[in-house]
Order: C-alpha cells, then sequence, then structure tokens
C-alpha cells in the first residue's frame, strides 16, 4: 500500500468508533444519552467537540430537535450515522478482528 | 384604590406574576402592563403616579413618576440558566457556537428545568454548575484540537 492511499483511509480513534458503534446500533441520540450509555468513556465537556470533528469527517450528521410544548432555552441535538460513518465503522471492526486489536461485537 | 388591580401576567405558559399598586399617604402607585393576551405576550411599561390634591388630582408621565418615585423591586423572572453565558460566548464562530456551546448550554437547560419540575433546586443549582465547569472543558478541549490540527497540517506535523 503506498503513502498516498494509507492517507485515504479512515482511520477512526477510539472514541470516534464508540460513537459510530452506539449511533448505528440506536439510530438517532442526543450528546448526553451517549455519555450516559458510554459508561464513563465519554465525557460530558469533550463529546460536543469530538462529534463536532465527526461531523466535519462526514462519519455522522446532526439536526435540532424540534421543541415541544413547554420546553424552555435551546433546542437540543440530535446525531446520527451517515452512510460514510457506517462504512467507516465496518471497515475499522473488521480489520480490528483480522489482527485482533478490537474484541468482536 | 391602586391595590385592587392586579393584572396578571403570563410568560411562556409558566409563571404567573401580580402585580400590585402601592402608595403613600398623598400618592398612589399604579402599575402599567400591557398585556396581548392573542400572543400571550407581556410588556411592562412603567408605573403612573397619582398625586393627591385638594384641587383636583393629575396623572404624571410614568418617566417622571419613576424619577420621583422608585417602585418597588420588580418580581424577577427565572431565567433559565446559559441565557447570559450563551451571549459571552458569541465572540466565537457561529459554527462554534452551534454545534458544541449550544447543545451543552441545551442540555444543562433541559437537565434543569427537569429539576425544577421535580421540585429538586439544590439540584437544579448543582447542574447549573456542573454544565458551567463542562462547558469551559469544552472551550479548552476545542483550543486544543484546533492547535493540534493546526500542527498537523505543518510539515512537522
Amino acid at each position: 500500500m503506498d503513502e498516498k492511499t494509507k492517507e485515504r483511509l479512515p482511520v477512526p480513534s477510539q472514541k470516534e468508533a464508540l460513537i459510530l458503534r452506539m449511533l448505528a446500533g440506536n439510530g438517532e441520540l442526543f450528546g448526553l444519552q451517549m455519555v450516559e450509555r458510554s459508561e464513563g468513556d465519554l465525557r460530558r465537556g469533550t463529546v460536543y467537540v469530538t462529534l463536532d470533528r465527526m461531523e466535519d469527517k462526514g462519519y455522522i450528521t446532526s439536526r435540532q430537535e424540534e421543541k415541544l410544548p413547554g420546553a424552555i432555552g435551546l433546542p437540543r441535538r440530535l446525531y446520527k450515522v451517515t452512510g460514510l460513518g457506517q462504512r467507516v465503522l465496518h471497515a475499522w471492526e473488521t480489520y480490528g478482528q483480522a489482527v485482533c486489536l478490537v474484541p468482536a461485537h | 384604590m391602586a391595590k385592587d388591580k392586579k393584572p396578571a401576567i403570563i410568560i411562556d405558559g409558566l409563571d404567573v406574576i401580580h402585580f400590585s399598586g402601592h402608595g403613600g399617604e398623598d400618592h398612589a402607585l399604579d402599575h402599567i402592563v400591557k398585556v396581548s393576551s392573542e400572543l400571550g405576550e407581556a410588556r411592562y411599561v412603567g408605573i403612573q403616579v397619582k398625586h393627591r390634591r385638594r384641587s383636583g388630582s393629575y396623572y404624571a408621565a410614568p418617566e417622571q413618576a419613576i424619577h420621583h418615585s422608585p417602585p418597588r423591586p420588580a418580581p424577577q423572572l427565572l431565567l433559565p440558566p446559559g441565557t447570559r453565558l450563551r451571549s459571552w460566548l458569541s465572540f466565537f464562530s457561529e459554527r462554534s457556537c452551534r454545534r458544541i456551546f449550544d447543545p451543552i448550554i441545551a442540555d444543562m437547560q433541559h437537565e434543569w428545568q427537569a429539576a425544577h419540575e421535580a421540585g429538586n433546586l439544590s439540584r437544579a443549582r448543582w447542574v447549573h454548575i456542573f454544565c458551567t465547569f463542562h462547558l469551559l472543558a469544552a472551550l479548552i478541549a476545542n483550543w486544543l484540537f484546533s492547535i493540534w490540527e493546526a500542527w498537523k497540517k505543518t510539515k512537522l506535523g
């Protein structure tokens, strides 16, 4: 594999892979739900920075929730995995299983 | 006289606030509130002083009334946490605010409202402090990520 091909291969970080796995299994989630489900692997302070970078890379998309009657303040954001995100996750898990770095899920 | 008038203001369908007039020996105050029932909006205009004199009575302009007789402290509206913080963060890029800071503030307001509805005020205060701390953490993390990404684009990175 030449250097240019290596540069083009998207390699998710551990946190990105975790988020992609959660979104692939649950559809749309709020940032806070991801933090709660990660059992300490994701932090409230940094999860949105990670999600922002993932959105830039095209792994996920987001939208604002519809405001419910009686709700106050700003609307929250819902995150969803994209086709690219799913392919990256699949490739990453296949690669992990092949070299025994990532346990099978 | 003025004490009898108690217009109600409904704000966001959550709070009902009663304004009542008060006065001294030689004058009475009326709080003037314009309420639009169609829009559900309320606007506090000011107070009006009615001087009682032997020769008759007259109404002073609201500005004069406020100048000569300061009203009682107005009832405080409970703003959701992060409202002022959000305006201070506006010097960041619109994208950073929309994608990073707004969702944190939205989570804080959501949890704060849930705590208030449950009557757990100590939890609401804790959420405010806790989430403000996390907002600062996000701010620092965002800066560090930006520096890291800028460094990666250089030849050294």
